[in-house]
């Protein structure tokens, strides 16, 4: 019996000694979430969570601009920018496919400033898109994802998906050709998963009744596709994306700052 | 790799060798207070006030950029083409750019190839880059080809394929989704390829893909010995496949520029028709 025991907690012990383990559990385990007394650890949390921004760190910070080019600063700067822009739009944009581009020409002739903000709120999003990419280059390059990093790597690769599917709900909205054969394009490739999409390899679902007709909410883009990606664009993915920001720079607090220079 | 012991209250930080050179000396304690005068005078002249050095740097990035966007949006308008009309497709329709790439792979790959298996191998592989990394301390904090000469050129090189697909979808691409040199007119409509695109018989497709990964795992494990063991086993399998797979990509588009070949592979299994 006892030599079973030692045997199955052995067996426990090589799985937390796994990277995988450490990687998802390890703070949770060891660090300052150790239940000696509530109150403690609720001191400890706090304190840390003041560290995200502290008064002194490390001389690599001196070296903002040649070592991280302000990458993922400038991410969530242009976040910032584009949820200011983006609840200023909301003002005067109906999600229906017979008043949405109207109210997007609206910006152009009548709302004051209406031109330069839609011009902002675009131009913002692109940007954002091409600095978070970049920002995953510099971590690589400069081995940020390397222990005790590696979840806050996994939750930035799913920061870049939903800076992607953020901005590609957006492209919908205007309502104008460009925005509807775009997304068109993009929403075939549900249609052609395998197995559940109606067009993919062995398809047992017709069209329709697929998973891009969950998507898409109907056969073809149209009105329910609008209000879904309505949804996802202004609440479900920023909401999603500011929980998912707040934990990544938590992350980067808990394993002792940026992986800078030291 | 420290790890100090866990006793009741203390916080266990794991830490590379050069970081807990810096760290050593200091009292956790007096590291959460974060008191200037508890470093050593050669921490303090490492360490920067963050509001003065770092924060400021980054407020006057984010001013600069403000004003780049506000005088872009100021003489750029964001485009916006005639209502949409589901029933008339426009002749060079195109997803959004950062999509672009994918769209640019249906030109060579099946669409559930293009727009799904590649991007979720993407992904996965993506996600797995942590894990798949054997040498957990060296290169970390500085921009190194030497510590790391396979990951670095191995990751550039699908961040390079991934804009370069973008770049050639979103300005070599003309009406119909075909090839536009930049000085080629554009107005001009190109006809469809003239010439007959071939596929591999099944055999000879069977035996690329099985000479292609056979060759791909084996040969490496003699050239590359030491590589080979810093990764182990699993890694190292895991690892080469992702990296196959992912030169799949330009071997196919290779092959269907130069010799025409349409598929390599073309399983018929029931109904379905499996193109690779």
């Amino acid at each position: 019996m006892d030599e079973k025991k030692e045997k199955g907690e052995k067996r426990g012990n090589s799985f937390k000694k796994t990277q995988v383990y450490k990687a998802i559990f390890g703070d949770l385990l060891y660090g300052e979430f150790k239940l000696s007394s509530p109150i403690n650890s609720l001191i400890r949390a706090v304190a840390k969570a003041m560290q995200l921004n502290p008064y002194n760190m490390s001389a690599g910070g001196r070296k903002i601009i040649t070592y991280t080019f302000c990458l993922g600063g400038l991410s969530v700067f242009f976040f910032a920018l584009l949820a200011c822009t983006g609840t200023f739009l909301m003002l005067y944009y109906n999600p229906d496919v017979n008043k949405a581009y109207s109210n997007v020409e609206d910006f152009r002739y009548i709302v004051p400033f209406g031109v330069l903000i839609r011009n902002m709120h675009r131009w913002t999003a692109h940007l954002m898109v091409l600095f978070v990419s970049l920002h995953m280059l510099r971590v690589f390059l400069t081995g940020a994802y390397k222990p005790p990093r590696e979840l806050n790597w996994i939750v930035g690769v799913f920061l870049l998906v939903l800076t992607m599917l953020a901005s590609f709900t957006g492209y919908l909205l205007p309502w104008d050709q460009l925005a509807y054969w775009g997304v068109t394009i993009g929403c075939s490739m549900g249609e052609n998963i395998p197995v559940i999409g109606a067009k993919g390899p062995f398809a047992v679902l017709k069209s329709g009744s697929d998973i891009n007709a969950v998507l898409v909410g109907g056969a073809s883009v149209g009105q329910p596709t609008l209000l879904r990606f309505y949804l996802l664009h202004a609440i479900a993915i920023p909401l999603s994306i500011v929980a998912l920001m707040g934990y990544h720079f938590w992350r980067i607090r808990r394993a002792g700052g940026v992986s800078g220079p030291l | 790799m420290k790890e100090e012991s866990r006793e009741e209250g203390e916080v266990v930080v794991r830490m590379s060798d050069k970081e807990w050179e810096f760290v050593k000396d200091l009292n956790v304690r007096k590291k959460v207070k974060e008191s200037f005068d508890a470093l050593t005078p050669r921490q303090q002249d490492y360490t920067v006030r963050h509001l003065r050095d770092s924060l400021g740097v980054e407020f006057i990035a984010g001013l600069l950029f403000t004003l780049i966007i506000m005088v872009w949006s100021l003489f750029m308008d964001a485009p916006l083409k005639e209502l949409a009309n589901p029933s008339y497709t426009p002749a060079d329709e195109r997803a959004p750019w950062y999509f672009i790439g994918l769209q640019e792979l249906l030109a060579y790959f099946d669409p559930w190839l293009a727009g799904v298996v590649i991007p979720t191998v993407l992904f996965v592989g993506l996600l797995a880059i942590p894990f798949i990394d054997p040498k957990k301390e060296s290169g970390i904090g500085r921009y190194t080809l030497v510590e790391r000469p396979v990951a670095v050129p191995a990751f550039c090189f699908g961040f390079a394929l991934w804009y370069g697909l973008i770049i050639v979808g979103q300005f070599f691409r003309g009406p119909g989704r075909m090839f536009y040199w930049p000085w080629e007119d554009r107005t001009l409509l190109k006809g469809l390829h003239a010439v007959e695109l071939v596929n591999f018989p099944v055999i000879g497709g069977i035996i690329f893909f099985i000479l292609y990964y056979g060759i791909g795992v084996v040969v490496p494990q003699f050239i590359f010995r030491k590589f080979c063991e810093t990764l182990g086993v699993a890694r190292y399998y895991i690892f080469i496949i992702l990296f196959l797979t992912m030169m799949l990509v330009p071997v196919k588009i290779f092959l269907r520029c130069v010799f025409d070949v349409k598929y390599i592979l073309s399983l018929q299994i029931g109904n379905t028709m499996l193109n690779f």
